[in-house]
């Protein structure tokens, strides 16, 4: 799709009315009523405080909301900020996105405003943040607007469960692939220069798989691998999911980075060594309000998994990898504990796998739900009554065993199929 | 009475010469264009296997799990098979015309209807090889989804839609090349019925509290049963 087609030419007129901007805030939505109207005044407060000298702009993108998002967006911003007077106006842009395309679509039009716009800071922020505060937005366009940075990401005040593909996949293969400790490699909101937009947008890998189905991921990934300056700054707590679903969020998120894997193969193939990320803030903070996780159903989803897929698994991994996870299979549930190394091993074959296109790669991601399910069920168990500073020493050797395994991945990966 | 024999034999002589004298041409005609054909066939068979290399059939074949299943049965690879088949199918067609040169009546109809039919094979093993695939496919993803969705017999659910695509995919084949056609019919719809049938009864009687929930949940708008309050995300 180009970007003809992508902005309609009421947006475009929108944009071309406001002219060139300093400071983007782009808010997306898909039926947010309840907590875009936070969003949306913690949003307008930062502008107003913080950039009162500065041209500003406020673009909602909505993703077809049918649950009156868009006039909770106005009735919001009608209220105004107490106690602020703006020196210039702010103004605000609104544009629908429709279709499949869902978040990649809105995620470019965001990228292609601020392109268009030519604004210094950007910042990317969910309708669905009900916890957002105008503390927030400051957070992801400061380092971009006062210390040149081109990429932010968020951290977050997490609960000890939450995020647990980010905590055993996402960050810490990230880590050893790349480099740079970004923990938050999915998120929803970021903060951007105009270098990275303009690099973004004029990228041509909008239409690739990996880009459709984790387009922040790309951001985050393109960011480290192409030599932006990145930092990554502490938010606050970040509201719970409401409703989960493990299958297609693992099926779109692990896709997504196994695909940017193969985008900027040319970056990280020889091996990179470790390099500091900025960060501002606690690079980590976790709360223990009480959840409900049910073990023994993750066991048995485990169990029945690594069973009646033994034939897809084996295409997919070793033979011993294999018959590791059909011994823990048959273990007692007391017994059974999924261990780093196996872990590591698994997860890194299953990427050479998709790589190589062993089987059709939809399937194959899905093949690794009940891996998954498996390591959940053992990091619950080790880290029931745990405290957060053993749970972050227990991060932190999974992050060594994914670095001290990463020579066998890129064997792995460069093995012709 | 010698002179009769020994004309009778003459005759037979000259009609034995005669008949060798014009089969022999057609003889040799008939080796000419098998030979031809051989050659023919042999270099659509290398052509056609370049061009399957190139387009990367065998990736296409391993994603969709077809070479695991040809490997089981110990037989070559995709690529090797589909250009083995065309050469085959293209040799029998010269074979064939090559055989009509002997010029023998009773032969001549039967190998007309071979070579019409001819084109209709080739059909049928293409819609019999794109059922087998297709029935992979979705089998696979039947047991995939199964297993993680939590269903006690995956297994039962992944059998059925490999079994019914194959079963549908083999009473198409049948029937384009005309083999069967109402008996293929009449059994599809004896066999999916069947498995209908299974399915509503089964879910009529066992399932039954299920589809309350389901639909009192749908109707009622009451918020989805959680997989787990543990975001991955």
């Amino acid at each position: 799709m180009s970007e003809e087609t992508l902005l309609s030419d009421d947006f475009i007129r929108q944009l071309v009315s406001v002219g060139e901007v300093d400071v983007l805030v782009a808010i997306s939505s898909r039926n947010n009523c309840r907590t875009i109207g936070n969003v949306v005044r913690a949003a307008e407060e930062s502008l107003l405080r913080n950039f009162r000298r500065q041209r500003t702009v406020l673009i909602n993108i909505d993703a077809g909301s049918r649950d009156g998002t868009q006039q909770a967006v106005r009735d919001a911003s009608l209220l105004g900020v107490n106690g602020f007077e703006s020196l210039r106006t702010l103004r605000w842009i609104t544009a629908r996105t429709e279709g499949a395309a869902g978040d990649s679509a809105m995620v470019r039009t965001m990228l292609a405003a601020a392109d268009l716009l030519h604004a210094k800071a950007s910042a990317i922020i969910s309708g669905a943040a009900g916890t957002a505060s105008s503390a927030w937005i400051d957070s992801l366009l400061n380092p971009v607007f006062r210390d040149n940075c081109d990429f932010v990401a968020p951290l977050y005040a997490r609960h000890r469960f939450d995020g647990l593909l980010t905590r055993n996949l996402l960050y810490p293969f990230s880590r050893a692939v790349f480099g740079r400790p970004m923990r938050e490699l999915r998120a929803s909101e970021l903060g951007f220069s105009a270098r990275f937009a303009s690099e973004c947008i004029n990228r041509g890998e909008w239409e690739r798989e990996a880009v459709q189905s984790a387009p922040e991921t790309w951001m985050a990934v393109t960011a480290m691998s192409d030599s932006f300056t990145c930092c990554q700054t502490f938010l606050g707590p970040k509201l719970r999911a409401s409703s989960v679903a493990v299958v297609d969020i693992i099926r779109e998120a692990v896709a997504g980075f196994f695909g940017c894997l193969e985008l900027t193969e040319q970056y990280w193939i020889r091996g990179r060594d470790p390099e500091p990320l900025k960060t501002i803030g606690p690079d980590h903070q976790l709360t223990n309000e009480p959840v409900r996780g049910d073990r023994k159903k993750l066991f048995q989803l485990y169990r029945t998994g690594i069973a009646e897929l033994s034939d897809i698994l084996a295409s997919i991994l070793d033979s011993d990898t294999h018959a590791e996870l059909v011994r823990l299979a048959a273990l007692d549930e007391g017994a059974f504990r999924f261990r780093n190394a196996l872990w590591v091993r698994a997860v890194y074959e299953f990427a050479a796998a998709y790589h190589r296109s062993v089987i059709n790669r939809g399937h194959l991601v899905q093949a690794l739900v009940p891996i998954y399910r498996g390591r959940v069920h053992s990091f619950l168990t080790v880290h029931r009554s745990d405290d957060f500073e053993t749970m972050e020493a227990d991060l932190e050797d999974l992050c060594q065993e994914f670095g001290r395994q990463r020579s066998f991945f890129i064997e792995r990966w460069s093995t012709k199929g | 009475m010698k002179e009769m024999i020994v004309h009778a034999f003459q005759q037979a002589h000259e009609n034995l010469t005669r008949m060798l004298a014009e089969f022999l041409p057609h003889f040799l005609l008939m080796l000419v264009v098998i030979l031809i054909g051989w050659l023919v066939a042999y270099l659509l068979k290398i052509i056609l296997r370049g061009i399957l290399r190139v387009t990367n059939v065998e990736k296409m074949s391993e994603d969709a799990g077809a070479s695991r299943l040809l490997r089981r049965a110990e037989l070559p690879t995709m690529t090797d098979l589909l250009s083995r088949a065309v050469f085959w199918v293209i040799w029998l067609g010269f074979v064939i015309v090559g055989i009509s040169f002997l010029g023998i009546g009773s032969l001549q109809q039967q190998i007309a209807d071979l070579i019409a039919l001819l084109p209709q094979i080739f059909v049928a093993f293409l819609i019999l090889f794109v059922g087998l695939l297709a029935a992979n496919f979705f089998s696979r993803a039947a047991l995939l989804a199964g297993v993680n969705a939590g269903f006690s017999s995956p297994r039962v659910l992944s059998g059925t839609v490999r079994i019914v695509i194959i079963f549908l995919a083999l009473s198409m084949a049948l029937e384009q090349v005309g083999l069967g056609k109402e008996t293929m019919e009449i059994a599809f719809s004896i066999v999916f019925g069947a498995i209908m049938l299974g399915l509503a009864i089964a879910f009529g009687l066992g399932g039954r509290h299920l589809a309350a929930r389901l639909l009192e949940r749908h109707f009622l708008h009451e918020e989805r049963e959680r997989d787990d309050e543990l975001s991955p995300l």
